[in-house]
């Protein structure tokens, strides 16, 4: 099991899989990692529907936003 | 008077806890990003406790107050705290572009199983102009840089509403597309495909996809989110 939103709510953003995920840090905050799905690997979150992702390499990420006051980019969270 | 410090802006103690207030609303909220973060010496947690005894009391700043802070930077500290969705809600922003955009998209049932839907988000970019949040700023080049622009949308399972601040030269081009489009920042080149889940977004890689190893990386354009888009849940 892998908490895609490291220090989120335990309940969102859960990927499992019945076949182990590689899984690397792609920045430091570990909001982006590579992952490569070996055979599906299910995305769950309390709220939103699940997605299924088949055999292949992932990156996730989350979207950003910009702040017009700071000027600055920062990630979005839920 | 006591004076404290946010974002290197000087302040009154009872601004910077309207301040404070308004952006975190709950104390712990306050703790969690201000307090925690730093080590716990003896003048940290002083502050952590003369900062939650006027908690309480401290009223959040309303748009109204931050239209009438004669401070510049105090009045863009409280937009700030005030946030995206009660500035545009109060401000009567200018609808620029709405859009919805409709494709076929995949949903699974309760065995994993994949099924077509119809992808269905409507996106709408609205614009603040400069001159209405810094009427009194005498430059006419920076009213006219301080315009904002925010794309509101819709989140395709909950039907809850959301409000994202965009980079001014996205807002200029009136696509309410490219706005949502340039928030997927992905750190590949060239991807196969992109899930989204809320806010997570899950790009597949191609055989052609090399990492973006600079730290800005490109948001998508709105081309690139209509074909890669395959599910938004």
């Amino acid at each position: 099991m892998i908490q895609l939103t490291p220090g989120g709510d335990p309940e969102k953003h859960i990927m499992t899989s019945d076949k182990n995920i590689e899984v690397a840090n792609i920045s430091e905050d570990g909001q982006i990692i590579k992952f490569t799905v070996e055979s599906t690997a299910v995305i769950t979150h309390d709220e939103h529907d699940k997605i299924v992702l088949e055999k292949g390499t992932y990156y996730k990420t989350n979207q950003m936003e910009f702040n017009p006051f700071t000027n600055t980019v920062s990630y979005i969270f839920d | 008077m006591r004076q404290y410090r946010i974002e290197n802006i000087s302040m009154s103690e009872e601004v910077g806890m309207k301040v404070w207030k308004t952006q975190y609303k709950e104390y712990d909220n306050f703790y969690n990003d201000v307090i925690a973060p730093k080590k716990p010496h003896p003048e940290v947690v002083q502050f952590a406790a003369d900062v939650k005894a006027k908690w309480d009391e401290t009223v959040p700043a309303t748009v109204n107050e931050a239209f009438s802070e004669t401070n510049l930077e105090v009045r863009r500290l409280l937009f700030k705290a005030i946030g995206v969705e009660e500035l545009f809600a109060k401000l009567e922003p200018e609808l620029i572009h709405e859009k919805t955009l409709v494709k076929h998209g995949t949903r699974w049932d309760e065995k994993n199983k994949p099924f077509k839907y119809q992808i269905n988000d409507k996106y709408m970019l609205y614009k603040i102009k400069g001159d209405k949040l810094f009427p009194d700023e005498p430059m006419e080049w920076r009213r006219a840089n301080a315009d904002i622009y925010a794309v509101r949308c819709w989140c395709s399972t909950t039907g809850r509403e959301y409000w994202i601040y965009v980079p001014r030269n996205i807002g200029e081009t009136g696509d309410a597309l490219a706005a949502i489009a340039w928030t997927v920042q992905l750190p590949i080149t060239n991807p196969e495909c992109i899930y989204r889940q809320g806010d997570v977004i899950v790009a597949k890689a191609s055989e052609a996809s090399r990492p973006i190893v600079n730290s800005r990386r490109p948001g998508l354009t709105k081309e690139e989110y209509i074909n890669l888009l395959v599910a938004a849940t």
